[in-house]
Formats: C-alpha cells, structure tokens, sequence
C-alpha cells in the first residue's frame, strides 16, 4: 500500500470523515464542508482510497430517480489511521491552554 | 375603442414578451448547464483509459446534484458547477497521477512546458505576423519577411502541439491532437485581431479586412469543433497544414502580383482556406451528432459524453 503524506488538505479531509466516520460522504458535500475545491480534492480522494484508507462505494438507486452517486467512507484501517495522523495536528494547532500555577480553574 | 383595442395590445405583447423571455431563459439555463459538463470530459481525458468512465461518471453526478440540488440558485448554481469543473480540468493530471502512481512532473519537464509554452505564443504571434505584413506590402523585405516568420511559426506550432501533448501538460486532454486544436483556435484569434488592424480603412480596405477575417473564423470553428471531440481525427491534421500553408501561399502570391491582384488573390486564398476549415468543422460536427444519437442519457437534460 502507498504511504500517505499527511498535508493540511488531507487533513481537513480526514477530519471531515472522523466527524462520524460510519456516515459516507459525497464529494461534493466534501468540499462544502472543508473548503477544499475539486481540483484538491479528487487527487485526495484517489491518493487516500490507493492507500486502502477510504472505500468508494455506489450508493443505492436514490427514490427521487436521481442517478445514484459515488460516495467514500473510511475503512477501518483508515479510521484508525487518520485518528492517530488528525490528532497530533489538532493538537499543534490548538490554542495554548493557560497554565495557572497551584491549580486553581 | 381605440384605448381598448391600445389596452389588449399592451396586454398581448406582455403576455409574449413574458412566455419568450421564459423560454430564452430556460433555453440560457441548459446551454449553460453543458460548460461545466464539458470541462468535465475534458478533464476525464487525462486519466487512464480503464478508469475513466468511473471517475467521469462520478464527477458528472456530483455536477448534476450542484446544478440540479435543492438549494441550486440560478446564478450561486451555474458559478459552483463552473469552479467545480475549471478545478477538476486544471488538475485531473494530479488524480491520473494518483491512480497510476506516476511520478511527479520533476523540473525538468515544467521547464520544458514553460519552454514550449512560450515558444507556442511567440509562434502564433509570428504566425499573425503575416496579416501585419501585408501593412508592409510596399516593402519587399517586410513581406520576406512576414512569409518566413509564418512558416516558422506555423511549424513551431506543430512541434508546440506534440511537445505538449508528450509532457502531458497540455490542459486540454493531455494529447498532441487536442494542443494542435488550441493551437489553432489561437492562431484564428490572432489572425482576425491582426487583419482587423487597419480597420476602419477606406472601402477597399474593409472589404480586404473582412474577407481575411474569414480564415480566422474557419480555424476557430475547426479548433473548437476538435477540441469538443466534434472533429473526426482525419480532419484536425490537415487544419494544421492549411493552417501552415496559408500564410506562405497568400504571401507569395501577393510578393509575386501586384496591387490589386495580387492582395486580391490573397484574400481569395483566405476565403477558400477559411471555407475549407469550416467545412471540416461543420462535417466533423455533423457526424459527431449522429455518432452521438444513440448513447444513454445519465440525467434530466444532460447528455452523458458529448455536448
């Protein structure tokens, strides 16, 4: 499996599915929630499935008569993986806690 | 009576100018619709044959819940699909990188593409350089030459055509054919910005002006019929040599005769390259259409492969 390079983008992306990592999303409902516009996202997407980390499935035929759409959702590799990438950059990029000495609030 | 007849009027021509500005706007919506879709295919062109269809079809669906959603406003829906569409033609080379685990374009190869590329604009620059030319008419040096700078150029654009198309940096598909067919789209733009130069002249030279200009028109349409895959391959390479050849053979013919025959007889040369080139494009268009009639449609209104 390729190694993945864990940049700010995919990191948003990945945020976005640990959100609540059994629901499937939508490309385009991607890019609406991380800001990430298709010409990014898509390399993501293919880079992030070629690692075994995403699953590309069909959805089922909607009732509205809609083609059905692809959606991608998080293997349980991936879940695990993106945890352990997510965490440490939300941990880098979180606002410094005050320290107060002797306890207090 | 007469203000009734003046009031059913009124109320008449308001009726029809309400159902035919509905119509005109129902009509703007769906050709609109088609430009994101065919940025789509453009951009699916650059990814492996075997995938491509899966990942076409999937773009084209997320398009069509972007124009065709629920929260799809006229305008706010039409700007979505466009960006949707620029992003993903401007970088399916990354996806295709992505799929086949190519390595990255190295400094080379961008330096390469910046080269042709540059080299591509001077060489339609000189390829106008012909039209301008004929401003110089009265010297014979001026018209050598314009007769060379077009030739060259008219065969750097070749070359620009294949090196992009090798380097798979060429926005359009990635392919020597669809960089040829920019190619000529540009060289049709430069060649009628360049003829329209001594517009207004006096009635002749209008008449002159006009009738260069109709080359110009023929490449754009011959271009752009290749570009939308409307173009059968048999015709785009002969485009490019009419493309080569026209300039050199106007320029001869005008060094060779005097004034008027000779501008005379250029201008006839234009006109018959120029008629040629839309034909091509008319041909290819047709049969395109008819290769196209019996493919599914994926949504509403939306054709699935072509235009």
């Amino acid at each position: 499996m390729p190694q993945v390079r864990v940049t700010m983008a995919v990191a948003q992306v990945l945020a976005a599915f640990l959100v609540d990592p059994s629901r499937p999303c939508y490309g385009y409902d991607l890019m609406r929630r991380t800001g990430v516009r298709s010409g990014k996202l898509y390399p993501i997407l293919a880079r992030l499935e070629r690692a075994g980390w995403l699953i590309r499935e069909r959805e089922d035929a909607p009732a509205d008569g809609r083609p059905p759409r692809r959606r991608y959702r998080l293997s349980p590799e991936g879940n695990a993986a993106a945890r352990a990438e997510v965490a440490p950059l939300r941990e880098r990029t979180a606002w410094p806690r005050p320290r107060l000495e002797g306890g207090g609030l | 009576m007469t203000g009734i007849l003046l009031a059913v009027t009124i109320a008449a021509a308001g009726l029809l100018g309400s159902l035919l500005s509905g119509l005109v706007t129902d009509e703007l919506r769906a050709r609109l619709d088609r430009f994101p879709h065919a940025l789509i295919r453009m951009a699916a062109r650059r990814l492996p044959e075997v995938q491509r269809e899966d990942w076409q079809e999937e773009w084209a669906r997320e398009l069509t819940e972007i124009l065709e959603g629920t929260d799809a406003l006229p305008l706010t829906r039409f700007l979505r699909g466009l960006d949707y569409g620029v992003g993903l033609a401007l970088r399916s080379g990354a996806v295709a990188r992505e799929l086949t685990d190519a390595p990255r374009p190295g400094a080379l190869r961008y330096a390469l593409a910046v080269l042709a590329g540059l080299g591509g604009l001077l060489g339609c620059a000189g390829w106008a350089g012909f039209p301008t030319s004929v401003m110089w008419r009265d010297s014979y040096w001026g018209m050598l030459a314009g007769n060379v700078i077009s030739l060259a150029s008219g065969i750097g654009l070749i070359a620009l055509a294949f090196w992009l198309g090798a380097l798979r940096l060429a926005r359009c598909g990635g392919t020597p054919r669809a960089a040829a067919a920019l190619a000529i789209v540009v060289c049709g733009v430069f060649n009628d910005v360049s003829a329209g130069i001594e517009w207004p002249g006096s009635g002749l030279s209008n008449v002159y002006c006009v009738l260069f200009c109709t080359f110009g028109i023929g490449a754009v349409m011959a271009g752009l019929a290749s570009l939308t895959r409307r173009m059968g391959g048999r015709f785009l390479w002969p485009c490019v040599a009419v493309l080569v050849v026209n300039p050199a053979a106007t320029t001869a013919i005008m060094m060779r005769f005097p004034d008027p025959a000779g501008v005379l007889a250029g201008a006839g040369i234009q006109v018959l390259s120029g008629a040629a080139l839309a034909t091509a494009a008319i041909i290819g268009w047709r049969k395109a259409r008819r290769h196209q009639a019996g493919k599914p449609e994926f949504s509403h209104n939306v054709r699935w492969l072509d235009l």
